[in-house]
């Protein structure tokens, strides 16, 4: 309750001076604007370069395959089709999707016309691993692979050198047999920042047709997307367990290895963190030199309020009362320089985040949690630098301060 | 008995250059009394009141405030008994500036602890009491000295203190003024309050009971202007 009463008083001093207010706050609205807007510009740059890979290549992704043996120069097991159920069952929520893929060069021929494709014979569930927008059609269902139906999905490229004329669905191609287009992509998204990761001359045909037709079973490649990245490596340590338990160990070890991009995406991680400590370092010289201003003015104001002083202590006011009061003062002063310094920031963030919208397509928002670690910082700011002004008051002597002219 | 000051020595300062500003001082004041304190500048008096005042404590000597000992009280307690126990009333008013009538009178309940609503009653009540009823929202600069010093004398009464402490309330104030200020502080005092009052001004210490004057740290002379039945030490010098 006195603390309402604290905070009314520090409100009406702070306003009561508007001018000097806003020079003592200059410094600190600076620096606060300066803090949001690094705080923005290396999150969006975050968000850029993650989009931008996630555009080429799920940042989730865990790829199995069994060990191969260099003494009996064989692999040790193979992920079989059983086991990506078995996965499946197994893992539960900890895994967004699995799916299987053979890939290979092979030549597309429709009455004459050829395209060098990239051909992906993989499951229905593949879809959940590239963003794939379709032109006309579909992807292939679990009925065309129980079936090994003859069916084909054609990438933006093949379609347009194989069929000019854009008529390619329900035609028949030719790839090691007659396979009907069921599917046209339309062209994929180009990164500027990423090289690859185009789908536009891939070619995708049901994964049981390509095993029938070259005679191999289960040697594919299996990739799964983890639910949770941030979990990914306990994810891909919970796969191997699964299918340790299933196959035994050789020699103590696993049977099985598997890779994820972590790693890759750890080292973007320190890259922000070593920005924003360089450019935190820049914002806190600027707050502490705002800090001494704060200080530097607090004294000012206890000087002028000695007599204040002294008659709240005759009044009643113990040390600690005064002390408080003034801390509140430097606290609520060094807010509303906070404040208004996340005004400035949010109107900078966005000045650049439309700036930067000119060269390429970014959806961003000035992170919440950097309006707090504003607040949190004013507050730590007028704390630090209101304690010993504020000691210096609550030590005055009420008769001297009293009298003082 | 209000106040039993004994034997109280106040020294400033160490070694060759101290100062002696009390020396020995007793003194006593019964409830309901009202007692004047004269005396020429230097003479003790201040420093007797800012020790009365729980502002200051003696260097030696026993000072009973209404049955408690607060001569070896820390800042927390004497804080409380100012508080509580007694209410200043100052020549230059010592309102403040920026806050109206009714929020300076409401200073020492936030101190006490009182809820705002309770607050605002009791001060809009003992403004109206001291004739301000009208001018609760004024701020002291939209005031006269007069009624600058009522807001003071309310501020000294809302906490219901034991005693109250003028130290010459009217020294900044007109000769209306003054008998106005002069007349409130005798019908607090009818009403019970006990009274303890400096001036330097012959005329003024007549309101009081008894007159105590003051030099070179010692008590003087002491004056009853009460006929038979006033309260007060009888001894004489």
């Amino acid at each position: 309750m006195k603390w309402i009463e604290y905070i009314r008083l520090a409100f009406a001093e702070i306003f009561y001076n508007k001018m000097r207010t806003f020079l003592t706050l200059l410094g600190i609205i600076i620096g606060i604007a300066a803090v949001m807007i690094i705080i923005f510009v290396v999150h969006g740059a975050e968000i850029y370069i993650m989009s931008e890979l996630e555009s080429v290549l799920p940042l989730d992704l865990i790829e199995v395959s069994g060990r191969w043996d260099y003494d009996r120069q064989r692999m040790m097991a193979n992920v079989t089709m059983e086991d990506i159920n078995y996965i499946k069952n197994k893992l539960g929520k900890d895994i967004r999707s699995i799916t299987a893929i053979y890939q290979t060069d092979l030549e597309l021929n429709y009455q004459g016309r050829v395209y060098d494709a990239d051909i992906i014979a993989t499951l229905p569930s593949f879809q959940d691993f590239y963003k794939m927008s379709f032109s006309e059609g579909h992807f292939f269902t679990d009925i065309d692979l129980e079936t090994r139906n003859q069916v084909v999905v054609l990438g933006y490229e093949i379609a347009r050198e194989l069929f000019p004329e854009g008529d390619a669905l329900g035609k028949k191609i030719d790839i090691y047999g007659p396979y009907t287009v069921i599917g046209v992509l339309s062209e994929s998204y180009k990164s500027p920042l990423v090289t690859g990761g185009t789908n536009d001359n891939w070619a995708f045909i049901p994964l049981t047709n390509f095993e029938r037709y070259f005679g191999i079973k289960d040697r594919f490649a299996v990739l799964i997307r983890a639910a949770d990245r941030g979990n990914i490596g306990r994810t891909q340590a919970k796969i191997l367990e699964a299918l340790d338990e299933k196959y035994g160990l050789v020699e103590g070890e696993s049977k099985f290895q598997a890779f994820n991009l972590s790693e890759g995406i750890e080292g973007i991680s320190i890259i922000k963190i070593v920005l924003m400590v360089l450019l935190s370092g820049v914002a806190s010289i600027t707050l502490l030199v705002a800090g001494i201003g704060v200080m530097n003015i607090m004294l000012v104001i206890i000087t002028e309020r000695t007599k204040e002083i002294g008659l709240r202590k005759a009044l009643g006011a113990s040390r600690g009362d005064i002390l408080i009061q003034f801390i509140i003062e430097s606290i609520f002063l060094c807010l509303l320089g906070g404040v208004l310094g996340i005004v400035l920031g949010y109107l900078g963030s966005n000045l650049a985040l439309n700036y930067a919208r000119e060269f390429i397509n970014l959806e961003v928002a000035v992170p919440f949690w950097s309006v707090i670690l504003s607040l949190a910082f004013t507050c730590g700011v007028g704390l630090f630098f209101g304690i010993y002004p504020a000691a210096k008051a609550a030590k005055l002597d009420p008769i001297v301060a009293l009298q003082y002219e | 008995m209000m106040i039993q000051a004994e034997k109280i020595t106040k020294i400033y300062g160490k070694g060759e250059i101290a100062v002696r500003a009390l020396n020995e001082v007793s003194f006593s004041v019964k409830e309901g009394e009202f007692v004047a304190i004269m005396g020429p500048s230097g003479s003790g008096k201040s420093t007797l009141m800012n020790i009365l005042g729980c502002l200051d404590t003696p260097t030696s000597g026993k000072y009973i405030l209404n049955g408690t000992d607060v001569s070896n009280m820390n800042d927390k307690e004497l804080a409380r008994i100012r508080n509580r126990k007694i209410g200043f009333i100052f020549q230059t008013f010592n309102l403040l500036p920026r806050l109206t009538a009714l929020k300076n009178v409401e200073q020492p309940m936030i101190y006490r602890g009182v809820r705002k609503k309770q607050r605002e009653e009791i001060a809009k009540r003992v403004l109206t009491e001291v004739g301000l009823g009208d001018r609760l929202h004024h701020r002291p600069n939209e005031l006269s000295g007069g009624q600058r010093q009522r807001v003071a004398i309310a501020r000294a009464l809302v906490n219901e203190p034991d005693i109250i402490l003028a130290d010459e309330p009217t020294g900044n104030l007109d000769s209306k003024s003054e008998e106005d200020i002069l007349n409130i502080l005798r019908d607090l005092n009818q009403r019970g309050i006990t009274i303890v009052m400096v001036t330097h001004d012959y005329d003024v210490a007549r309101v009081a009971h008894r007159i105590v004057h003051f030099r070179d740290g010692e008590i003087v002379r002491e004056e009853n202007l009460l006929p038979d039945d006033g309260g007060g030490s009888l001894e004489m010098d």
